[in-house]
């Protein structure tokens, strides 16, 4: 990695990795004690801060929290030179450790990641832990933006007092249906086994297969905002409607058929009120799609079929046609990725987290994961599955 | 007469709000709110594109404008490149410490009456 050291405008050393830079060339110590003072969660009892640079971002978030454990992880040894070089012995106490590794760092409920963004671009793509760091401050960025709506559902939510899902076993397969561009094709594998499988669908993809009358066993629904409540406006469905407990709650209160809440892992209020009721805790992902994929495992089954979960898109269509989530793919930094058939196609910042999720995940579960995406991301430990080896497997499991 | 004094006002009035939008967008770039700050920067570019064609044409009209163009377009080429690369922080520093203080340097337009 390429470090270069500067002097700003205003006198105090500032810094650039790979060309880009890390402080602002103007007032550096100014720009991260800014960045720190907005992010720092006075309530974390631990942190975990990525990237020892200059020692700013330490040094202010030091003056923060004072006695509070505080891990600093520097990419290099050539970094933690630079870091002594410029600064004295204020960092050498009790409470701070510097490391070149993190696997030892607890992961507790109450521990905050503060990852500044211009670590993520400066280190690359290519670096072992881009897309790690970029999915944690994706994550963050999203809880920020949402946090004060998730709480006014999950209260609203909790008051219609809905059951949530008992986990049991079932042998029946489970089809996933998101809205991915590939979905164009492989709705109409969907609707000639349709009676042989068992449907759940993310709400962006619900008027899809409400255009060919395919009624699916239960919709999902995990956004916050209200700007997606579309999706379930103006729809026929009254059957089972699954939804995350912070989801918003509009959709629920106006939903004519069964309804069922679930509780996600990593929200304060929802892990003590799963604990209260003894209620299964979600891992949900990020996304509809990862959380429809924890409720089906939650649900006990063994087989499961991806259907428009492509994670990519090999033209500029973000998702198929007629979803309400259908954009033109934002001409932003686009990544290449290998997709099922073998060849390459775009992705992004979102989507590849969810793949890193999906990856994590389908290495873990005791589910056999399909994909009919051929032109969706590969994803590790599931098999690319085509029309017939569909059919195959529906009609073997069915008979 | 009318439509020229019209321009004239609605030019002075959106350079009197550049520099502290610029400073917004360096703020949201730091904060790391990036939808609202690309959006804003798109806002931005179509509003100095507005600027340098009222510009034109209050000149044409015979009204004293002082707008380096050239520089705009310099400051719009070296953001253009910082989003590239990704490099927010130098994209923020332009805002907050290039093109918000010449913004605040430019003087406001008069018209051949005033």
């Amino acid at each position: 990695m390429k470090w270069q050291v500067n002097c700003a405008k205003n006198g105090e050393l500032t810094l650039e990795l790979n060309d880009v830079a890390i402080y602002s060339k103007y007032r550096p110590a100014n720009d991260a004690n800014h960045w720190i003072q907005a992010v720092v969660d006075p309530d974390a009892t631990h942190y975990v801060l990525i990237g020892l640079g200059l020692g700013y971002h330490l040094k202010k978030l030091l003056d923060l929290v004072e006695d509070k454990p505080i891990t600093v992880y520097y990419f290099e040894e050539k970094e933690y030179e630079i870091f002594q070089q410029n600064n004295g012995d204020w960092w050498k106490r009790d409470n701070i450790s510097l490391a070149l590794r993190l696997d030892e760092v607890k992961i507790v409920s109450t521990l905050q990641i503060l990852v500044p963004n211009p670590w993520i671009k400066a280190i690359g793509v290519n670096h072992p832990l881009h897309n790690l760091l970029e999915m944690i401050r994706l994550k963050q960025v999203s809880y920020k933006r949402a946090s004060m709506e998730m709480l006014g559902n999950f209260n609203a939510n909790i008051e219609l007092g809905d059951p949530s899902i008992v986990k049991k076993k079932s042998h029946r397969i489970a089809c996933l249906v998101a809205s991915g561009p590939s979905l164009n094709a492989t709705v109409h594998w969907l609707k000639k086994i349709q009676q042989q499988v068992d449907i759940f669908v993310v709400g962006s993809a619900l008027k899809v297969l409400e255009k060919y009358n395919i009624i699916p066993k239960g919709v999902v629904h995990a956004d916050a905002s209200s700007e997606n409540i579309n999706q379930f406006q103006e729809t026929k469905y009254n059957g089972a409607l699954y939804y995350l407990s912070t989801a918003n709650h509009l959709v629920p209160k106006n939903h004519q058929g069964p309804r069922f809440i679930l509780m996600q892992e990593g929200y304060s209020y929802s892990e003590k009120y799963a604990k209260e009721k003894q209620i299964p805790l979600l891992q949900t992902g990020g996304s509809v799609s990862t959380v429809a994929f924890s409720l089906i495992e939650n649900l006990g089954y063994q087989q499961i079929v991806l259907f428009g979960q492509d994670l990519g898109f090999a033209s500029n269509e973000t998702h198929v046609e007629h979803s309400t989530s259908n954009q033109k793919a934002p001409f932003l930094k686009l990544r290449k990725v290998v997709a099922n058939d073998g060849t390459e196609i775009n992705t992004n910042a979102g989507l590849l987290a969810f793949l890193l999720w999906y990856d994590m995940k389908c290495q873990e579960t005791n589910m056999r994961v399909y994909n009919t995406a051929a032109k969706g991301a590969k994803i590790k430990n599931v098999n690319f599955i085509t029309e017939h080896q569909l059919y195959d497997l529906v009609n073997l499991n069915y008979y | 007469m009318n439509e020229i004094n019209d321009v004239l006002e609605d030019y002075n009035n959106y350079l009197e709000c550049v520099p502290k939008g610029t400073v917004q967008i360096a703020e949201q770039l730091r904060e790391d709110n990036m939808q609202e700050a690309f959006s804003a920067i798109k806002d931005f570019s179509e509003g100095v594109l507005w600027l340098s064609q009222a510009s034109d044409f209050l000149k044409c009209n015979g009204a004293h404008v002082e707008l380096d163009i050239l520089k705009i377009q310099e400051f719009l080429v070296q953001v253009n490149e910082g989003l590239e690369k990704q490099d927010y922080v130098l994209v923020a520093d332009m805002f907050e410490y290039e093109i918000a203080p010449f913004f605040k340097e430019v003087k406001s337009a008069k018209g051949i009456h005033q």
